[in-house]
């Protein structure tokens, strides 16, 4: 029976990055994290920043280095002739004149190093490992072992675009989960300070190896078991970026769809509801789709993980740890307003991004009390969205009787509404829906009061 | 809270502003301030009517809580003053005392009431003994009645007496052809009918100890029934407060002065109202309770207890007819 991971295990024997992530959690551990989720992450950086150094040590560390050696990963240098097809998963079978396909089918880590080498049509080929999928012969062949699966991939950035030969495909950037910037999130000058006492070496120190395989497996299918049912807290968080997000008000004026189209952020900079140029909904948008979201639950159950594993006795805020996943999660997935990045924060996607979530953060903690108590409320079969003030508290409007509202003149808060930068009128349908999903569960308990 | 959230930890929850109680609390508070402003308006209507001398006639408001017009006698004895009231005791309570003893003291409705030697008073009642008592001031002491509910009511505002503590029967009431005591009420009713009088078998009539007889009877329950006088005539009078549900409350300033009953009941507690106890059914007394409930509930009209007073009133000074009742 394998033994549980360990953080001791997880260890890297040469690259070292203490800045803080989230909670007690440094830049290490967000790679770790990232491992142990099956996340594809892709480090991005500067020349120097270690890139090669971080995936060397995972490579090495945790997957006992090369398929061909007795390991589980496979390196793939990336250049414009690269062909992985006939590199990496086929061989020729002289004898029979066809190419079979290699073990290198069941590797466990895939380490593309700095893909920007590849034009983007060759970066394509990269898509299929990303996916988890690989096309032979007009079959798909699942890749990976045991549900798991990581590609890790580098690219080098410098002066707040890409150098070396060619720009990222955006549906690269799709299939890569994670995108930390190793120049936003660098080492600290401690950092610096400890690694000055070791051998002085410019070449990417070679890391012992070991296989953690097993344990990372195990971890993972415990972090794919947790994200199943996040909790409450989680689920709005996910609900207030997927939904608020889309929001648009002029949209909405205009009597089109409330939600943001192909026109965004283009008429933001003339928006009335952006007379200050400031406008949260003017900064970010949704992901289309699902897999951001779905990332995000994810990586922020591997990153609760970590902490857990580093201090089982440290208390996670779980509104913190979401936005800290999206933020981790959603800074190159084209949710940013791509003049104001390039016009205000140089290219810097890590800080705009970072800059917008903390205001996300603020406004979903703003309506935070209304929405765990309507959740609440659901739970018990009723429909609770109209709210009132009374010296700090907050109650049901509609329990009020009329003598009670006219004598205390209170008025209601109606804070479910899309009339606001970011929409919150997604809370009505997931009130009903709670209602409706707990009367299927339990029929004999369903009761509606609106 | 229970634990709504797997990501994250519950003990580092925050603690939510919403109280689930905080609209029924709200409205609990709003009808109490509701009620206190009514009743305060109502105190502001009354004394104004008192200072324009109502007619004795005039149905007072209602307010939209249990209440009912209530409809006075043509000739209204119950404007009868006085100026004095005391308890039966002293010489004159004893020499009383033995003489309804001497005439009705072969029941225990009578005999368990007995004259204190300690305390010099008269301790116990029942509408039997207060009517015998004013049976025998009848014959000699025409200046002495005993006390009506809202002679009581009287005495209570004015402090003439300690009430409190103590209960002092004042009246009858007939309310149906039932148990409990129902061969006297039927008797009653009777009664009033050889008299052209036809009660209603649906109300509440009150009718004055004061102004009625006894009758030996052995048919009754008691050994004694009750027989109603000219007097009953002029002074009874109906009641329908005393239809309304058991154990409402009701304000001191809320009251019909001339029948001693107050004229709203609410069923929500307020502080220092007092109670009022009512039942749907037969022939019961009506008395002043311990902590001044006004009360026509209890089922026997023998019940004795030493706490109970008679409550003599007067219009003349009883030492200056040489009467001693201390």
């Amino acid at each position: 029976m394998t033994s549980k991971l360990t953080y001791e295990d997880l260890n890297l024997p040469n690259y070292r990055n203490t800045r803080n992530v989230f909670a007690n959690l440094d830049v290490s551990d967000a790679f770790k994290a990232g491992v142990i989720s099956a996340l594809n992450i892709l480090a991005i950086g500067g020349p120097g920043t270690a890139k090669t150094t971080l995936m060397s040590d995972i490579h090495n560390t945790y997957f006992n280095g090369n398929k061909r050696e007795g390991g589980e990963g496979v390196l793939i240098r990336c250049n414009p002739e690269m062909d992985l097809y006939n590199e990496i998963f086929s061989e020729l079978d002289i004898a029979k004149a066809q190419r079979n396909l290699t073990d290198n089918i069941e590797a466990l880590l895939f380490r593309a190093d700095e893909v920007n080498r590849a034009p983007t049509k060759t970066q394509n080929q990269l898509l299929a490992l990303g996916d988890g999928d690989m096309d032979y012969k007009g079959k798909s062949i699942k890749l990976g072992r045991d549900g798991y699966l990581l590609l890790l991939a580098t690219a080098n950035m410098g002066n707040g675009r890409f150098t070396g030969t060619f720009d990222i495909d955006p549906a690269m950037y799709d299939r890569m989960h994670i995108v930390i910037d190793l120049d936003h999130y660098c080492p600290t000058q401690e950092d610096h300070f400890v690694l000055d006492n070791r051998e002085a070496n410019p070449r990417v120190k070679d890391a012992p190896r070991k296989d953690l395989t097993q344990k990372i497996i195990q971890a993972s299918k415990e972090i794919a078991r947790e994200t199943i049912n996040p909790g409450l807290e989680a689920k709005a968080v996910i609900d207030y970026i997927r939904h608020g997000l889309a929001n648009c008000m002029l949209n909405a004026e205009e009597g089109k769809t409330s939600k943001k189209g192909r026109e965004w952020p283009m008429r933001c900079s003339d928006c009335k509801f952006n007379s200050a140029k400031s406008a949260l909904c003017s900064y970010i948008m949704n992901s289309s789709g699902r897999r951001v979201t779905e990332s995000v639950i994810r990586y922020a159950a591997a990153l609760q993980f970590i902490a857990k594993l580093k201090d089982p006795e440290v208390k996670i805020d779980t509104i913190d740890l979401m936005f800290k996943s999206f933020e981790l999660v959603g800074a190159y997935k084209g949710v940013l307003n791509p003049n104001i990045l390039a016009q205000e924060y140089y290219g810097n996607n890590s800080l705009l991004m970072s800059t917008a979530v903390e205001k996300l953060k603020a406004d979903f903690r703003s309506n935070y009390d209304y929405i765990l108590s309507s959740f609440q409320e659901a739970h018990e079969g009723r429909a609770l969205v109209k709210f009132f003030n009374h010296n700090g508290k907050l109650g049901d409007y509609n329990s009020l009787s009329q003598e009670a509202k006219d004598k205390h003149r209170i008025m209601p808060s109606e804070p479910y509404t899309d009339k606001r930068e970011i929409g919150m009128g997604w809370m009505n349908n997931r009130i009903d829906y709670e209602i409706k999903n707990r009367a299927t569960a339990n029929p004999a308990n369903s009761e509606k009061k609106k | 809270m229970k634990n709504t959230h797997i990501l994250g930890d519950s003990d580092n929850n925050r603690i939510s502003r919403y109280d689930k109680d905080l609209a029924r609390k709200l409205n609990e508070e709003t009808e109490k301030q509701i009620r206190q402003e009514e009743i305060e308006r109502r105190k502001r209507e009354l004394e104004e009517k008192r200072k324009k001398k109502i007619k004795e006639n005039e149905v007072l408001p209602s307010p939209g809580t249990e209440t009912s017009p209530i409809t006075l006698p043509t000739i209204s004895p119950l404007s009868l003053d006085f100026k004095y009231a005391f308890f039966l005791g002293g010489e004159f309570g004893k020499q009383i005392n033995e003489k309804v003893q001497e005439i009705y003291g072969f029941t225990e409705s009578i005999s368990k009431v007995i004259y204190d030697d300690q305390n010099r008073v008269v301790t116990g009642s029942t509408p039997f003994y207060v009517t015998a008592v004013n049976e025998i001031f009848q014959e000699q002491y025409l200046q002495f009645r005993t006390a009506t509910q809202a002679d009581l009511e009287k005495i209570i505002k004015s402090y003439a007496l300690d009430l409190r503590g103590k209960y002092e029967d004042t009246s009858l009431v007939l309310r149906k052809k039932q148990n409990p005591n129902v061969y006297v009420a039927e008797d009653l009713f009777d009664q009033f009918k050889s008299r052209d009088l036809h009660l209603k078998e649906d109300s509440a009539y009150v009718i004055p100890l004061f102004t009625l007889k006894l009758r030996k009877d052995d048919s009754s329950e008691y050994k004694l029934s009750f027989d109603i006088t000219d007097s009953t005539i002029q002074n009874y009078f109906e009641a329908p407060i005393l239809l309304s549900t058991s154990g409402g409350y009701f304000n001191s300033v809320e009251m019909d002065e001339k029948i001693g009953l107050p004229t709203t009941v609410y069923f929500t507690e307020v502080a220092e109202f007092r109670k009022l106890g009512t039942r749907d059914s037969g022939l019961v007394r009506l008395f002043l309770g311990r902590s001044l409930v006004i009360s026509s509930y209890d089922e026997s009209l023998s019940g004795c207890f030493n706490d109970g007073r008679i409550v003599i009133v007067s219009n003349e000074d009883p030492s200056k007819l040489g009467v001693n009742i201390k």
